[in-house]
């Protein structure tokens, strides 16, 4: 449950989900979507994984992400957006680490 | 039905027709009850491919087995959930010992397996963006219908509790079915 809040946590990572609700998109196609630098990107996207909120399909060198919400994570999403949590620091902490 | 058909639809029919049988022994003066959880589904699937022939089409593609049996599979579930009850129901009342919160429940367990199976629903990653909000919109009608039903079997005064309760449970499905025939008949331009 904490990965689950974790993910929810970050207005990115919510924007990246509401934005799957209209279907599945790629990597490429989601990062050109947000003005932030490709290893914060990865990093979001491998927070979502981990936390089982979105499924990935590789297809070569492209990979299709999927959104893959609970009704429980759904209700967690729409309050978080609501309520406006935010901890945007932690994610690029973690893709400077990466970098 | 052909060889598609997977084992685990077989095995959910014989648990339906068990659980339905036994109650048609004890409760023999709600027969068309029991015959009617026996025979609702695979009548469904005998209607289908009937009239997948009568529109003179071949036979069905191993994807097509595949989300029929999973409807099959939700639809085995909810029925197993009521017949399960009416078992609880019969057993609790008839030992002499049922107490409030032993009645309370027996209603409520049913409610909570509906919530715990409609949440995961949506977790089922689609392609097709509609079919996916058709997922989301039933889950989450089913899932606010079992919390309602709970809720009205675990607050309520025990004689006013059926009908609100029902109320909830029927308006879920109802939307379910609602939203069904429209994404399958009529929504082509529809969102979810």
């Amino acid at each position: 449950m904490n990965k689950i809040f974790k993910a929810l946590s970050d207005p990115t990572r919510r924007k990246v989900l509401q934005l799957l609700r209209k279907g599945p998109k790629t990597a490429g196609g989601l990062a050109g979507e947000f003005d932030v630098s490709k290893p914060t990107m990865s990093a979001h996207f491998t927070v979502l994984k981990d936390a089982d909120l979105v499924e990935t399909v590789r297809d070569g060198k492209t990979i299709t992400y999927h959104l893959k919400l609970s009704v429980l994570e759904d209700a967690l999403l729409g309050f978080a957006q609501m309520v406006g949590v935010s901890t945007t620091q932690d994610t690029e902490q973690e893709a400077q680490n990466d970098e | 039905m052909t060889n598609e058909w997977p084992k685990t639809s077989w095995a959910l029919m014989v648990v339906i027709t068990t659980l339905a049988s036994w109650l048609w022994i004890i409760r023999p003066e709600n027969m068309w009850n029991w015959i009617a959880a026996i025979i609702c589904l695979p009548a469904i699937l005998l209607l289908m491919t009937a009239l997948r022939r009568a529109k003179g089409r071949g036979p069905m593609s191993a994807e097509g087995w595949r989300k029929i049996s999973r409807s099959f599979a939700g639809g085995s579930l909810i029925i197993i959930l009521a017949l399960g009850a009416a078992l609880i129901d019969f057993y609790t009342a008839s030992a002499g010992e049922a107490t409030e919160w032993s009645t309370r429940a027996g209603r409520i367990i049913p409610g909570g397996i509906l919530v715990v199976i409609a949440n995961a629903i949506p977790k089922i990653a689609v392609k097709n963006p509609r079919y996916g909000a058709l997922l989301r919109f039933n889950a989450w009608a089913l899932v606010l219908g079992g919390v309602g039903y709970a809720a009205c079997w675990a607050i309520l005064p025990l004689d006013s509790a059926r009908e609100p309760a029902m109320a909830f449970m029927m308006t879920g499905v109802a939307l379910v079915i609602l939203r069904t025939a429209w994404f399958r008949f009529g929504g082509k331009t529809g969102r979810g």
